[in-house]
């Protein structure tokens, strides 16, 4: 592998894992928190759709 | 939604905003809180009363069956599924553990003893994998616990407590302290712990803080969790503003204490600020804050206010700091949200889409939908059927719905007894229920100006059974009847109260004795009922117990009170002390060794009652051969109490 070809192999991977990450944060901004289970009178199913 | 008082379970169909009852399911007694599965077939409750957790089974959702009930401990309250819904922690409120149960098998794979006192809500932290032994359970010690060093009475004489369990080892790994608000926002005329005589004009210029006590519901959002709270301020005047505050206190997941920002913790007070709105019938305060829920997209939540039936929106900042957009000051109109919903609200749930709020009111046995895209009530949908009209039934709940609220009553469809103004405290400070949780105590000692009073609980108002045999009320037997206490609604919550003239005016007479109270009020009336019939007492841990069972003769040797010679003691940790069959005594010593118990106690008794009175009626123990000064009796762990002058 030339050095030409590393760097590119390099920066295409950088890119995948920026991408990755960007990717996995716009999904925890749209989506917000886990819900989290907790005790109450009243529950609502998962299927509330 | 859990019916506590009609033992049954309501589903409601609410996909495409249908908002209708689809059925009603039978349980155990008294069920309190309800869990879905993450699959969304099984249900889970916790039947309070009869000590049991039922599994519904809803995988036809018009035919759900009840195919499990599930002996716990004493007193299930609430209960939550791992995040994988592979188990369920129930906490058992009266016996001070959770029960851990294997989802899948029904089976109780260990119960966790000596949570905390009274555990109540629980919360799963869930940090988004599938591997969910790496997880935490919260749960609420109800009551707040003593702190060492500080005077019983003061406004920081307790902090709140919440307990951390570890899902991987199904223990107790941590507690962590809720530390009081050293300034609520709220001045007071005068001290009586510090011996400060109100000012006559009054003059409000002394700083009252507040511990949080009464913690039940927690929401978590982010890293975070949320814990409001009754916050208890009772150094003394006791009264409207100053006595009891809705604190919201925040924990920090990841350092398991609580969360701070440039050192200071983050703790609220939703009441600090509502002062400032202009009067009007939209300035509520929001009293018995009991739950949280918060959307998942969004730093806002609500909190369920239950004695004043509203819902009031939290919002965070980007460090997770709550606010409800208060009034800083006076002339600045603040931004409070506040939703109206049903008669006693005790908790709520928000759908997966952000945009409904369903919330459980207890009272008036309905569900309150809320569109949370305008913050408004937009459906009501009736949960288990009212009583019938003239029955005893629906008398108990009129007093039900009396003792719960600080503002009034509104459940137009049992007649007019049923709707009523804002009548119970000023702008819904404060109701019965605020120092007299489930009808019971709260556990502080109230500084009023005769004295130090202890929340006494009301379940042994009446003679179990008997409406007509009732003891001695308040401490010092200032009251003969519940209805006196009109006088408190009227001082302490600062309300128009429920004597009132034809006119709708508040009638100014009140006496305590001269004329009776009882028959002035059909409303208050109802109040008493409800007293004498519709307050449960606390169910001992014990009541499973044989008394000549070895669980039980240890029970006894744990409190010292076994036989005579017996020679059990209490071990220096804590724990209980064996004894075998063999080594009891004879029955005939065992008899005498208990009327020499029951004498104990009768001496004990004259004892604490002559130094209380004359420490507190004026009496000088000096004059009867006594210790002058003499303090009043042993309290809790820290021995003797500090002198109060």
């Amino acid at each position: 592998m030339n050095k030409n070809r590393k760097q590119w192999f390099r920066a295409a991977a950088g890119a995948a894992v920026a991408l990755a990450g960007a990717t996995y944060l716009v999904g925890q901004l749209s989506v917000g928190p886990p819900r989290t289970p907790s005790s109450s009178p009243i529950a609502v199913t998962p299927n509330d759709r | 939604m859990a019916n506590p008082d009609k033992n049954t379970v309501t589903e409601v169909d609410v996909a495409g905003d249908v908002k209708r009852k689809a059925l009603e399911v039978g349980v155990g007694e008294e069920p309190t809180h309800a869990a879905v599965a993450p699959s969304g077939r099984w249900i889970w409750v916790a039947n309070t009363v009869s000590g049991t957790v039922s599994v519904i089974d809803a995988v036809d959702p018009q035919n759900p069956t009840v195919f499990e009930n599930i002996t716990v401990d004493t007193e299930p309250f609430g209960l939550a599924l791992t995040p994988d819904g592979k188990f369920v922690y129930v906490a058992n409120a009266r016996s001070n553990d959770v029960t851990v149960i294997e989802a899948a098998t029904y089976k109780i794979i260990t119960t966790i003893k000596d949570v905390g006192r009274e555990p109540r809500g629980i919360v799963i932290t869930h940090d988004g994998d599938e591997d969910d032994s790496d997880e935490k359970i919260h749960v609420t010690q109800f009551l707040g616990t003593d702190r060492r060093n500080v005077l019983i009475g003061a406004d920081d004489y307790k902090e709140g407590r919440v307990s951390v369990l570890s899902t991987a080892t199904h223990s107790k790994v941590n507690e962590i302290a809720l530390a009081p608000m050293a300034d609520s926002g709220f001045r007071s005329n005068g001290s009586a712990l510090g011996r400060i005589a109100a000012a006559n004009p009054a003059v409000f210029d002394r700083v009252t803080g507040a511990f949080p006590n009464q913690l039940q519901g927690m929401a978590i959002f982010g890293n975070k969790i949320y814990i409001p709270s009754t916050g208890a301020s009772q150094d003394g005047p006791v009264r409207f503003n100053v006595n009891v505050q809705a604190l919201v206190s925040v924990i920090d997941v990841e350092k398991d204490e609580e969360a701070k920002i440039d050192g200071q913790v983050l703790t609220l007070n939703m009441n600090r600020g509502i002062q400032f709105e202009a009067a009007g019938p939209n300035k509520i305060f929001p009293s018995s804050p009991l739950a949280a829920a918060f959307k998942r997209s969004q730093r806002e939540g609500y909190v369920v206010s239950a004695a004043s039936n509203i819902l009031i929106k939290l919002t965070l900042d980007e460090q997770g700091r709550p606010t409800v957009n208060a009034p800083a000051a006076a002339n600045d109109p603040g931004g409070v949200v506040r939703i109206p919903v049903g008669q006693h609200p005790r908790g709520l749930a928000i759908n997966s889409r952000d945009d409904r709020a369903y919330v459980a009111n207890e009272v008036s046995r309905d569900i309150t939908v809320v569109d949370l895209t305008r913050d408004t009530a937009m459906a009501t949908v009736r949960a288990t059927e009212l009583p019938a009209r003239g029955t005893d039934d629906v008398h108990i709940l009129l007093g039900k719905a009396l003792f719960n609220t600080s503002r009034g009553v509104n459940i137009p469809e049992l007649g007019p007894d049923f709707v009523m103004g804002d009548w119970m405290s000023s702008e819904g400070w404060s109701s019965c229920y605020a120092c007299h949780p489930h009808g019971l105590t709260d556990g502080v000692v109230w500084i009023f100006g005769a004295g130090p009073r202890f929340t006494l609980p009301m379940h042994s108002t009446f003679a179990p059974r008997d409406p007509n045999d009732q003891k001695i009320l308040n401490h010092s037997a200032i009251f003969d009847e519940v209805q006196d206490f009109e006088n408190n609604i009227r001082g302490t919550s600062g309300g128009v109260g429920l004597f009132q003239s034809e006119d709708g005016s508040q009638d100014p007479q009140l006496d305590a004795f001269n004329p009776k109270n009882a028959g002035r009020s059909t409303r208050f009336d109802a109040l008493a009922f409800y007293t004498a019939m519709g307050i449960r007492a606390p169910i001992s841990p014990a009541r499973r117990v044989e008394a000549d069972s070895p669980q039980g003769l240890n029970i006894a040797a744990a409190r010292g009170r076994s036989g005579a010679g017996s020679g059990a003691a209490i071990p220096a940790q804590g724990g209980y002390v064996r004894r075998e069959p063999a080594q009891r005594d004879p029955p005939e010593r065992r008899r005498a060794a208990g009327r020499r118990r029951l004498r104990a106690y009768v001496t004990a008794e004259r004892v604490c009652l002559r130094a209380v009175s004359a420490r507190w009626l004026g009496t000088d123990a000096g004059e009867r051969g006594g210790k002058p000064g003499a303090p009043f009796g042993r309290v809790g762990r820290r021995g003797y109490a500090p002198r109060l002058a």
